[in-house]
């Protein structure tokens, strides 16, 4: 059982350090309400959560249909192109949406118990993977397909992504806060992730818009989505996409703790 | 070992997105709520406790009164850990159940086994624990085959067992209650309460935020008196209610209560003065009662002496007639001689003792003699 003693008033530093150490340690609570939600979401539905990977199957299938022709490359790269960069896509993109709300929907139980933060933001990111592993088939069933043997450069991929992980616990704490404070945030997001997701070279690429690119490369999402893409489908390793992902991996995890201890006992009240 | 200790406490809940142009200073506020007050020129505040200090030691058993928006459910939550107060310092020791928030984290399409984990692990156990008392749960809430069905089919009152189960299961050293709980139907209510006071019992500190007088007084030994988010008093049961409750009364209707009571006083009196007459009344009627039966049985016993003395004389003069017959028999031989005048005289003093008899029963029946 947990609380056995505690004590509050002093050392918001230890408390957010508690917080997190609290939330990652009861994985069993977070694991079974992630999946819970996800039950939820496709309750008495045939297929089920399979019905995400239809859907992103569907939408890469279109994309390749209809840009497919525009892009100077061939089909097979093309689709794998889009698949996985869709897929990045897909995990960011929904990293930032779910992080926006993860406390205003929680507020119940926020307000319900003494539960850490973290945990909730466990259970969103829980989510998410699930979601994603689903949409992963996808991926895997292309890169089959059309036979991309990945060699051992495809591991940096796997780095790619596990930075994406860290990235999203961080834009959940960070957004979280701040949607919940400023509840214009999230529509803002909103707005502007759907703006993003045509300036981040998913359904085209860079070569394709030629001068353009000199200043779309500073928006970040490019750098993930090329540290996550390149060397599963082509080998290679953007040396300069994981310097710039690093950074901002770096950035967000401090201001997130900040921000946490700041923050950690003002949300219940901004609910 | 369970203890609480507050320390200055004082809560306050940010107004974020009110309309500010709309002046409001406390001290015009009458009605339920607690103080509003203007933090600095951008945030305005409800300010839900200030500066509470309060210790709390095993065995204590503490009740919360207050109207509404007084602080008391806030209270209970401060101290469950779930609002951190910006100023003050508290340490609780002991683990705590807040039956606050009964169903807390329900999943209705989960089964209610799936949601007795998820409430077990919620309130902070590990999942053998939890296990461990799924049979307990399970025979507690009596719902059956619907264990393995969503929750969502469930009516309230099934969900409100499940709930309640699931809420009681584990025994706490701190036990917060929002008003007393209360579950089912009459037998499971039966049931539940038995579980709830069996809770209780074992808990260290309980602290129960009730309008509910009577119930304070049965299950509370300290009172503490909420009022604004400032604790008004704190002390026993009976001392804090008489507190609350004169304070709750203008000086007119405080005078009026005094003569109230004052008028109930001397009603009680003239009651009891009466009381005591009729009952003197019925004792003497009593009494009397028991006089009369004795009087009865008296001259019952008189009239049967009487009787008997009359049949004994009745037997004498039968024996004296005999004997004079004898006499008689015998005067008319020698030996008979001079029996007579004396056999006369007999008679007439029996006679005579027999009317005096008469008279003395006729004079007893007269009660008025008697007295």
């Amino acid at each position: 059982m947990s609380l056995a003693v505690y004590e509050l008033g002093k050392g918001q530093r230890a408390a957010a350090i508690q917080d997190i150490a609290d939330g990652f340690s009861r994985w069993r609570l977070w694991m079974a309400l992630a999946l819970e939600d996800i039950n939820r979401r496709f309750k008495r539905t045939y297929i089920g959560v399979l019905w995400t990977t239809l859907s992103f199957a569907l939408f890469v299938g279109v994309k390749v249909l209809i840009f497919g022709r525009m892009a100077p490359t061939d089909d097979a790269f093309f689709t794998n192109y889009v698949a996985l960069g869709f897929f990045a896509w897909m995990y960011i993109s929904s990293s930032i949406a779910d992080g926006s709300n993860v406390f205003v929907v929680s507020e119940g139980w926020i307000k319900g118990g003494r539960l850490p933060l973290t945990l909730f933001v466990c259970i969103s990111i829980t989510r998410s993977l699930i979601l994603a592993f689903y949409n992963f088939l996808v991926v895997v069933a292309l890169l089959a397909i059309y036979k991309v043997a990945p060699s051992w450069t495809a591991l940096w991929s796997v780095v790619a992504f596990s930075l994406f992980i860290l990235c999203s616990f961080a834009i959940h704490f960070i957004l979280g806060t701040l949607c919940t404070r400023f509840r214009d945030m999230a529509h803002l997001i909103q707005a502007i992730m759907r703006v993003m997701f045509f300036l981040t070279p998913i359904f085209w690429l860079p070569e394709q818009i030629g001068p353009l690119w000199r200043y779309l490369q500073y928006n970040p999402f490019a750098h993930f989505l090329m540290a996550f893409r390149d060397p599963l489908l082509t080998g290679t390793v953007p040396v300069q996409s994981f310097q710039i992902v690093l950074a901002i991996t770096a950035v967000l995890l401090v201001s997130s703790f900040t921000l946490l201890v700041f923050a950690r006992r003002r949300i219940i009240f901004w609910l | 070992m369970a203890s609480i200790l507050l320390q200055n406490v004082t809560l306050s809940y940010p107004i974020l997105g009110s309309d500010r142009s709309k002046v409001m200073p406390e001290d015009r506020l009458s009605g339920a709520g607690s103080l509003i007050r203007d933090d600095s020129s951008r945030t305005r505040s409800v300010v839900a406790l200030e500066n509470i200090s309060l210790e709390l030691k095993d065995g204590d058993r503490l009740g919360l009164i207050g109207r509404n928006g007084s602080g008391k459910s806030t209270l209970l939550r401060v101290i469950a850990g779930v609002f951190e107060p910006l100023e003050g310092y508290i340490r609780v020791e002991g683990h705590i159940a807040g039956l606050f928030s009964l169903g807390l984290g329900i999943q209705p399409e989960a089964t209610g086994y799936k949601n007795i984990l998820i409430s077990g692990l919620m309130a902070g156990f590990r999942r053998e624990e939890v296990l461990e008392k799924l049979p307990e749960i399970i025979d507690f809430c009596e719902l059956g085959e619907y264990l393995d069905m969503p929750v969502r089919t469930y009516s309230n009152g099934m969900a409100m067992r499940l709930k309640f189960a699931c809420a009681t299961a584990f025994n706490a050293d701190i036990l917060l209650m929002d008003e007393w709980l209360g579950a089912g139907d009459p037998e499971f209510q039966d049931k539940a309460q038995k579980r709830l006071r069996k809770l209780v019992d074992e808990a260290g500190i309980m602290i129960l935020a009730s309008h509910n007088h009577s119930v304070i007084r049965r299950s509370c030994n300290k009172l503490a008196w909420l009022d604004r988010g400032q604790l008004r008093a704190f002390g026993t049961v009976e001392d804090v209610l008489e507190i609350y409750e004169t304070a709750h009364l203008t000086p007119e209707e405080i005078a009026e209560r005094e003569a109230a009571r004052e008028e109930a006083r001397r009603k009680r009196r003239v009651e009891a003065s009466r009381a005591r007459r009729r009952e003197a009344k019925r004792e003497e009627v009593r009494q009397a009662k028991l006089e009369d039966a004795r009087r009865q049985r008296r001259i019952e016993a008189r009239r049967e002496k009487r009787r008997e003395e009359a049949r004994e004389a009745k037997r004498g003069e039968l024996r004296a007639q005999r004997r004079q017959a004898e006499r008689v028999e015998q005067q008319d031989k020698p030996s008979g001689k001079g029996t007579k005048p004396r056999l006369a005289k007999q008679r007439t003093e029996a006679k005579g003792k027999a009317a005096q008899n008469r008279k003395a029963g006729r004079k007893q029946l007269n009660p008025t003699s008697d007295r």
